[in-house]
């Protein structure tokens, strides 16, 4: 076909496209979304704006990092929303922005138990800093909930305002600026830990009787003060030494949906739609006449780092140093079943070996740096069929340990898939050697991630492993455990585990098992 | 939800017509480019499938027109497309429907992309575009010679400006960096402030700091000097007078202020990349993002004239004294963008509806009455203009500032000291 032809067969297109717009109307036009998880609150907003707009939103979901990653990976989208731009901007992926207009504001501030608030002199809008909050920290007063910043941009967003105002520069942060000593002290206070804002919310809830506050969105904040289910109201404070706000930029990225972008921004940014977003997703409308009620006038925002390789450094910073350490905890599923390549031309236990191999740097993505084992980390592997069998523990001495990741490797590569399935003895043998960290031990945060293919048919089950469950002490009752399906798993029963212990589980049937690996990294 | 909704649909089915392509050859006296043409009639209405039918047809014997018959096509009142890259301040101006409208009436159907005026100059596919319009004289120049274009043109200009906030001005007053001049314009003492910001002054080191007693530094906010030209004209403003009040002209005086430039932008950290972005900081986020902003008084009056009932509020504009003009300079890429960039410089229409956006024009009779009448007063004439350094000079600064951001990255990429492990062992 001559070139010439192909334009004007592209203006039939369009004009069919035109014809079928469900109203009288305007031309249909779907504009194919890059979007953070968290606004999937605002999908019923979408669906109206297709009906009055004729632009149809199709949300992709990832998380802000992963989003980078794979837009840099050459992944196309007509357009991206997320909580910020800005690491996008400073990223390879950062040219491929036409436009961006932004949409609502949530502020990461601290909700804090009403009581606590008063107790502390925090409460009725009194100035409190960053530092006041890091003294009643080291002072044992405040305990708190808080998003893994290495996957979730409300926990991005404190750590930055945080160690910004505690180097007390005045500048955009350096990291080598970053007050150490006052950090680690901080971050000691961190109770819960959370890969997402939208499951921070719901382990603040299950937890609410052993923590003071939560550090998050202000919009999550409101979302929770709403609900029910949460026994004691939670006072705002906003950092007067600086904090973040997430600006929502929904960033066009294909020039050629330009039109169809524009409507669905007018839509957006109209008076009654700021509104219906400020009602139903509590974040703040752009447009401040649209607002329903009064917030505190002034935000001192905290400036974002230079480059993305301050980003990066910060983050890895936090995850290797600064961090209260993690014990992590892989029970792996090694039974017969594991050798079944389930169609994918993969056996499932080459499956775990690439996903150990991602975790023992094997994968240079951003997410894939984030992801891997960090320093003064401790590492449990045990795998089991009828009984447990390997069970060994590794510590991280360093960033990168080339002796732990080689020893993880090796470990892998000599899984050889054999016998019956034990699931509930082997979660036993983990959490028998999890507890004694509480008198060896304490400052670390355990977790368990169990991967298992097939149903449990030996040793305990799941009645017998609850009560020894219940029978642990307060520290043991702590543990999350997050299960991941393959194979055979019974989904339910996992579930089960995931609700008795306030963790989260997963199903690796029809997604990536390194993917989902990386993703319980946030959890950890 | 029912009048808004259909307003969007019906709103956007205005914009739909049909297009016929034909090689503009002889009229670009380019190589036969394929342009999207508009026929004068808007499609208004599309009454289902045996208008689709109807349509399909059209569009068919569309196609064998502009296969066969094209050089005849051309009528006399064709409209020709152009498609430029511009800077973000000027957007609402290239895309209020007046404008359009008129350019139309002159046989010009404009589509426009936004780029910050600094990128321009780096694009590959300038070539594609009938113009480029950034701000600035120096970017101006700079894409001039890249797309060789004989004249460019500046159909209007703005003063630099710094966006604030009563209660901060009042602190500047208290401490002498700001006064307030025949009455009612405020005027930043340059030397002073560029002195309080490159000591490491925080908000609260001032006296009578209440309303703002922060630990953060006293920082102008730019966009990026590297991307963008309003970034690039407070560090021509800034070398003035860190040079002693003279224009930089040689490589030692580059050298001399290099360096409390470089701090002037890398302790912002994150920069925009044009000018849209740190004005919508300060209107969308306020002054606890955006104290003091540096912007186009365009930006600002063009904003007051949308808000009236921000006038004579907490929103001030601090004129710098010192103080540099932007001019914005229209650069054609081909044979259509150079008669669209006449017509932009001439057309009295076209004029006024900028001063509508905030723009200075020739006729400044005709502005300052306009601002007037719409209660918004500005300063007729400012004085104490300097012009910025010479390209070459200016060019050595901001690359000066390219290098202090590539060497500030503190970066072993692994986030510590440690080689990378091997992969087996």
């Amino acid at each position: 076909m001559r070139p010439r032809i192909l334009a004007p067969a592209l203006a039939a297109l369009l004009l069919v496209a035109a014809a079928a717009c469900g109203g009288p109307s305007a031309p249909k036009e779907t504009l194919d979304v890059f979007a953070g998880s968290e606004l999937k609150d605002v999908e019923p907003i979408l669906a109206d704006a297709e009906r009055a707009t004729g632009v149809h939103v199709a949300m992709t979901y990832t998380g802000t990092i992963s989003g980078i990653d794979r837009l840099a990976g050459g992944e196309r989208h007509d357009a991206a929303w997320f909580a910020q731009d800005k690491y996008l901007a400073l990223s390879s992926a950062g040219k491929s922005v036409r436009t961006r207009t932004r949409i609502m504001l949530s502020p990461v501030i601290l909700g804090v138990k009403h009581s606590v608030a008063e107790r502390l002199g925090w409460s009725g809008g009194k100035r409190v800093s960053w530092r006041d909050v890091q003294g009643a920290i080291a002072a044992g007063h405040f305990r708190y909930a808080m998003t893994n910043p290495s996957t979730s941009n409300s926990g991005f967003s404190a750590v930055l305002s945080i160690s910004t105002a505690l180097a007390g520069t005045g500048d955009a942060l350096r990291p080598s600026e970053v007050n150490r000593a006052a950090i680690a002290a901080f971050y000691r206070g961190q109770k819960v830990v959370s890969g997402s804002s939208g499951w921070l919310s719901d382990a603040f809830l299950a937890a609410q009787d052993r923590v003071d506050g939560i550090i998050t969105y202000e919009a999550s904040i409101a979302a929770l003060d709403a609900n029910p289910a949460l026994r004691e109201k939670l006072d705002r404070v906003y950092p007067s030494d600086g904090l973040v706000t997430s600006d929502y930029p929904l960033d066009l990225l294909d020039e050629s949906k330009h039109d169809a972008y524009d409507r669905l921004v007018a839509y957006l940014k109209s008076p009654e739609v700021q509104k219906r977003i400020a009602e139903t997703t509590y974040r703040r409308p752009i447009d401040p006449s649209a607002a329903t009620q009064q917030y505190p006038a002034v935000l001192q925002e905290t400036a974002f780092p230079a480059s993305a390789a301050a980003v990066q450094q910060l983050l890895l910073r936090f995850l290797n140093q600064d961090r209260v350490p993690a014990h992590s905890f892989y029970v792996l599923d090694k039974t017969g079943s594991m050798d079944n390549e389930d169609g994918t031309g993969k056996s499932r236990i080459q499956r775990v070996r690439e996903a150990l191999d991602v975790l023992a740097g094997g994968d240079d993505s951003l997410t894939g740096q984030f992801a891997r084992f960090v320093d003064r980390e401790r590492i449990t592997i045990i795998t089991f069929s009828q009984a447990p069998e390997i069970d060994r523990t590794f510590q991280m001495t360093r960033a990168n340990d080339p002796g732990v990741f080689a020893a993880v490797r090796a470990l892998g590569a000599s899984l050889a898939p054999d016998g019956n399935t034990a699931i509930y003895t082997a979660l036993e043998t983990a959490l028998q050697e999890a507890v004694r960290d509480e008198t060896d031990d304490a400052g670390r945060y355990a977790t368990i991630v169990l991967m298992t293919d097939g149903e449990n048919n030996r040793g305990d089950d799941f009645a017998r492993f609850q009560r020894k469950w219940n029978a642990l002490s307060q520290y043991g009752r702590h543990i999350h455990i997050f299960p991941i399906f393959i194979g055979e798993a019974n989904p339910k029963e996992l579930q089960q585990i995931a609700d008795l212990t306030g963790g989260r589980a997963f199903d690796a049937r029809s997604q990536s098992l390194a993917e989902i690996f990386k993703e319980i990294r946030g959890y950890q | 939800m029912s009048e808004g909704p259909n307003a969007f649909c019906n709103g956007a089915l205005r914009e739909v017509r049909p297009v016929l392509f034909r090689p503009i050859g002889a009229l670009a006296g380019g190589a036969g480019r394929l342009r999207p043409v508009e026929p004068s009639m808007p499609v208004r209405r599309l009454l289902g499938p045996l208008a689709l039918i109807v349509l399909v047809v059209a569009v068919g014997f569309a196609i064998v027109l502009s296969t066969r018959e094209a050089g005849r096509q051309r009528a006399a009142r064709a409209v020709v497309a152009v498609h430029g890259l511009v800077g973000s301040e000027k957007e609402a101006y290239l895309r209020d429907p007046r404008v359009l409208d008129e350019l139309r009436k002159n046989g010009f159907d404009l589509r426009i992309e936004t780029a910050g005026s600094r990128e321009m100059a780096k694009r590959t596919d300038l070539s594609t575009y009938d113009f480029a319009f950034p701000a600035g004289a120096p970017a101006g120049q700079r894409l001039k010679v890249i797309v060789k274009a004989k004249d460019v043109y500046t159909p209007f200009f703005t003063p630099m400006a710094v966006a604030s906030w009563k209660t901060i001005a009042n602190i500047m007053i208290a401490n002498g960096i700001v006064k307030i001049d025949g009455g009612h314009y405020m005027i930043v003492d340059m030397p002073k402030l560029l002195a309080a910001e490159n000591e490491g002054k925080r908000w609260h080191d001032f006296k009578a700091s209440s309303g703002y007693d922060v630990n953060k530094s006293v920082l102008v906010t730019t966009t990026d000097p590297r991307k963008s030209n309003s970034g690039v004209m407070y560090a021509a403003l800034a070398s003035y007078v860190l040079n002693g009040n003279q224009v930089v002209q040689s490589d030692a005086q580059v050298q001399r202020v290099q360096t409390q430039i470089n701090g002037l932008f890398l302790r912002q950290g994150f920069q925009e990349s044009s000018s849209a972005g740190p004005f919508e900081d300060y209107v969308e986020i306020g002054m606890g993002k955006a104290p003091l902003v540096m912007i186009y008084e365009s930006q600002f009056i063009e904003y007051l004239l949308a808000h009236a009932n921000d006038r004579g509020g907490q929103k001030v504009l601090l004129y710098p004294r010192p103080t540099i003009y932007t001019k914005h300079t229209f650069v054609p890429i081909d044979e259509a963008g150079d008669r669209l960039g006449q017509l932009l410089q001439t057309d009295p229409v076209l004029q006024h509806l900028a001063v509508e956006h905030g723009f200075r024009i020739q006729d400044s009779a005709y502005s300052s009455d306009f601002w007037k009448r719409n209660g918004i007063s500005v300063p007729e004439q400012l004085i104490d203009v300097v012009d910025p350094p010479s390209f070459e000079f200016l060019e050595d600064l901001i690359t000066g500032v390219e290098r202090a951001y590539t060497s500030n990255q503190e970066v072993p990429r692994d986030g510590s000291n440690d080689s990378r492990p091997g992969r087996n062992s």
